[in-house]
């Protein structure tokens, strides 16, 4: 579990990862016209955090690959599985324990209720997954870190905006909508949809499982290809 | 044999890496691995290890036969890469636990191990710094280090020397030695013959992916025995005079940097006179030696090019 811990220290030691991990929830969390039934932006804005710290961690299996150090992973007896899993589980750790906070205070704040807490919970959960899961994908297709970062901030917006962030998805013309669709994303958005409707319905675990099988695919992806 | 390697051919794309490369380490010696830059040495290294995949050939790794899904053979291997392949967030200490528990090791014994080692690179007193900090030479002592915590049986050092002060090289050095006489097994790469023939009990030459040649420094030393190597250095330096010296028989190569000239001549051909003739034709001559072969020239002699780069004459 060596690589698994050290994961850990590594995260919490870098700057970008911190500002991810603890300024901007708590800047965002007592921003109290954010968190309104009506208006609901917080929920998003948070989702699209997660994804921002989930980029930021998994970078350091970028930096890893780039500067070489991967090589001498693997010169230990240590199978490219185990090295993935246990970084992507430790990452996975840290957004988890993030998710829980925030919604505890969140919780206290404005009074969500347990049920609506688990939810948030669970939805938030699976889409850091997802969010790790295409960082590692989109990582593992670039050898530079600013190429890497210009077209993300790309990608990013655009998942912002067809995911539903800026304008609820509802509003989206429909060809955008199916787009929109292609990205977690947006189904993070559609399992947030029942705080507003109040109705705990399909949609909401069919959002969770797209989202899982988002995941999936990513990581399946973000993993065969070669580390070095 | 502890490693080795038969016929093994590794191609990326076009490039040739290796061709047919064939050589053994024997437990308990210190192979040098020679070669100018893109010879192959990194990759022999990497398809030793198991982690790149050779096209064909036979591989031997720890007495075994190499196969790169094996991961349990690497347990006993330590490597030393050519570029600094540490932790940035991570201090020295930390870095050493890292790689120590990469290989299992844990608790009292970790604790040990990271000590001794960071003691045994002089750095104990940094232990608790991050190599942003580090000089150059701290930072490839460190390096090495980290291959050293699970105490290998058989360790590869990529050019662990690699633009360093000469008083961290000499300290690497000396702890490569060390190193040996508590019983591990070494393959050594560099570009500096220097240092191979100070601490190799064996050499192994590449060029383009090839090995030329192979054995003990007195070996390879003898096997060129019969050719004569001349350094003159002369007053009014030309690419002209580089010509007359080739033009003389027996001359095989000429090398030409500033006002030296290197003349490799073939076997009993006596060349010393005519070569001090032809240069005073042209101007006076400052110094005139007649050289006993070393491993450069053996290099010299088998690719007709110097070692490194930036030595390598007009
Ligand atoms: N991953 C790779 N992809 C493509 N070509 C490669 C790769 N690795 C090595 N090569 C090529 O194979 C040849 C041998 O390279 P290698 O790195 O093994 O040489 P080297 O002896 O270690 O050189 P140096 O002293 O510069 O480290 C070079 O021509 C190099 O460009
Ligand atoms: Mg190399």
């Amino acid at each position: 579990m060596t690589i698994f811990l050290f994961a850990f220290i590594r995260s919490l030691r870098r700057k970008s990862t911190l500002v991810a991990m603890f300024v901007l929830p708590l800047a965002i969390v007592f921003i109290r016209t954010l968190w309104t039934l009506e208006n609901g932006r917080g929920f998003l804005f948070y989702g699209m955090i997660i994804m921002f710290a989930a980029f930021s961690l998994v970078r350091s299996i970028m930096i890893d690959r780039m500067t070489g150090t991967v090589v001498r992973i693997f010169a230990a007896p240590v199978a490219t599985f185990q090295y993935l899993f246990q970084n992507l589980l430790a990452f996975w750790l840290i957004i988890g324990v993030q998710t829980i906070v925030f919604v505890v205070i969140g919780s206290a704040l404005y009074g969500w209720g347990i049920e609506m807490a688990v939810r948030l919970i669970l939805s938030y959960n699976i889409f850091a997954v997802a969010s790790l899961a295409f960082s590692l994908a989109w990582n593992s297709m670039f050898r530079s870190k600013v190429m890497s970062d210009a077209i993300f901030s790309i990608i990013i917006s655009l998942m912002a905006l067809l995911g539903g962030i800026f304008i609820p998805i509802s509003m989206l013309p429909d060809f955008l909508r199916k787009i929109g669709m292609l990205f977690p994303t947006y189904w993070l958005s559609n399992s947030l949809l029942f705080i507003q409707d109040k109705e705990w319905n399909g949609q909401y675990w069919l959002s969770i499982l797209i989202m899982f099988l988002f995941s999936a695919a990513f990581l399946l992806y973000g993993s065969k290809r070669r580390l070095e | 044999m502890i490693a080795g390697m038969q016929n093994v051919v590794k191609r990326f794309g076009n490039v040739q890496a290796l061709d047919h490369v064939s050589f053994a380490i024997h437990e308990g010696e210190i192979l040098g691995l020679l070669g100018p830059n893109g010879a192959g040495k990194t990759t022999v290294i990497r398809t030793l290890a198991g982690l790149i995949k050779a096209d064909s050939g036979e591989i031997t790794l720890l007495g075994k036969k190499q196969d790169v899904n094996n991961i349990r053979l690497k347990q006993h291997l330590g490597l030393v890469t050519q570029e600094v392949t540490v932790f940035e967030e991570l201090t020295a200490e930390e870095n050493l636990r890292y790689f120590g528990g990469l290989y299992g090791v844990k608790g009292d014994k970790l604790r040990q191990r990271v000590k001794e080692t960071l003691e045994f690179v002089g750095l104990s007193e940094h232990a608790k710094k991050v190599p942003g900090k580090f000089s150059g030479g701290m930072q490839r002592r460190l390096n090495i280090a980290c291959a050293l915590v699970h105490s290998p049986k058989f360790l590869i050092m990529d050019e662990p020397t690699v633009g360093i002060d000469p008083q961290s090289r000499s300290y690497i050095l000396e702890s490569v030695k060390r190193l040996t006489m508590e019983g591990t097994t070494l393959l050594y790469t560099s570009n500096y013959m220097e240092e191979v023939q100070a601490i190799a009990s064996r050499i192994v030459i590449m060029d383009q992916g090839k090995v030329i040649a192979s054995g003990t420094l007195d070996e390879l030393v003898s096997r060129i025995q019969h050719e004569e190597t001349i350094r003159i250095t002369v007053s009014n330096p030309s690419v002209a005079l580089a010509e007359r010296f080739r033009a003389i028989q027996g001359v095989k190569t000429v090398m030409h940097n500033g006002a030296d000239y290197t003349i490799v001549s073939g076997a009993g051909s006596d060349n010393l006179n005519r070569v001090l003739m032809v240069a005073q034709q042209r101007g006076s001559v400052s110094n005139i030696v007649a050289d006993k072969p070393t491993l450069e020239d053996v290099f010299l002699t088998l690719t007709g090019k110097k070692l490194r780069d930036e030595e390598a004459g007009v």
